[in-house]
């Protein structure tokens, strides 16, 4: 896994200590580690540039600030995750409720003859075609995902991060994950598929 | 034959990454689905695709260095100035 060290540096408990204490080099070394992909996770979560650059900033000074309740029970990461994510889901509040029930579950129903085999079967293309199809069109359809999906998805895709992990970091059951990850992954799908026919 | 696996649960044991945490037996059927099933094949190539596209996107739109440089300056300014100020008791002795 990326980071194996970092990972295993950062558990230790004499350096939760020396973080929880406030040391500066401490502090630091996590944020060199992991600035960069919370900025990441930031903007593939959808924000813009600047906005993901604020609160990435936000990200890091809220940990700096609650670093002495910080007892190293969870991965450092997973704390820091965990604070992107209150911060993002602050300003998704009023979407949340509309996403209990996802249209994409119909659309995905809707694929299926009652016996439980394609009705409308995925488009059957060569690797070239659907390699530059998604190229065309992934950020476009990426847009059109919940942004609570969509970090899910980054966090499982793009950082490696495990179930527990991001369940762990999106307060969710390993359910709801797969939930989560089955909506963005028919999502992006049926977007992309729609986008190509049109061409 | 009775029992077996159909597309509708292939494509969400896939999507969800179910397959991953089910028995032997499962992913056994599983497998033979897929062997004998082109449709779901096809599926299970999109989600991988999807999946190896983000990643890439992702990747190649990393923030520049600069940014991150930047940041992270901005970042241990304020842990010093707080250090300076003595608020919080967090001066370390060493």
């Amino acid at each position: 896994m990326k980071g194996g060290e970092d990972q295993t540096t950062f558990s230790d408990p004499a350096f939760v200590e020396r973080l929880r204490a406030g040391e500066a080099a401490a502090i630091e070394a996590v944020v060199h580690a992991y600035l960069p992909q919370i900025l990441r996770a930031a903007r593939g979560a959808g924000l813009d540039a600047q906005r993901a650059q604020d609160v990435t900033q936000s990200v890091f000074l809220t940990f700096i600030q609650s670093i002495g309740r910080f007892e190293g029970r969870s991965h450092v990461r997973t704390w820091l995750f965990g604070i992107l994510y209150r911060k993002l889901s602050e300003t998704w509040r009023a979407v949340k409720r509309e996403n209990q029930a996802d249209d994409i579950d119909d659309v995905m129903e809707n694929r299926f003859a009652p016996d439980g085999t394609w009705a409308r079967p995925p488009r059957a293309a060569d690797q070239a075609t659907l390699d530059a199809e998604i190229r065309a069109h992934l950020a476009a359809c990426l847009d059109e995902v919940p942004q609570r999906q969509r970090l899910a998805f980054v966090l499982r895709e793009v950082d490696g991060f495990s179930t527990a992990e991001i369940c762990n970091v999106l307060e969710v059951t390993d359910t709801n994950l797969g939930v989560l990850l089955f909506r963005v992954r028919n999502r992006l799908r049926e977007c992309l598929e729609k986008r190509s026919l049109k061409g | 034959m009775n029992g077996m696996l159909k597309c509708h649960e292939v494509s969400r044991l896939v999507a969800s990454e179910e397959i991953a945490g089910a028995g032997l037996w499962r992913r056994m059927e599983f497998r033979l689905h897929l062997m004998m099933c082109r449709h779901c094949r096809n599926y299970v190539r999109h989600v991988g695709l999807i999946g190896a596209a983000v990643r890439r996107l992702m990747k190649t739109a990393a923030e520049d260095a600069q940014v991150v440089e930047r940041l992270e300056a901005e970042i241990m300014e304020a842990v010093r100035k707080g250090d300076d100020s003595g608020s919080g008791g967090h001066r370390h002795p060493h």
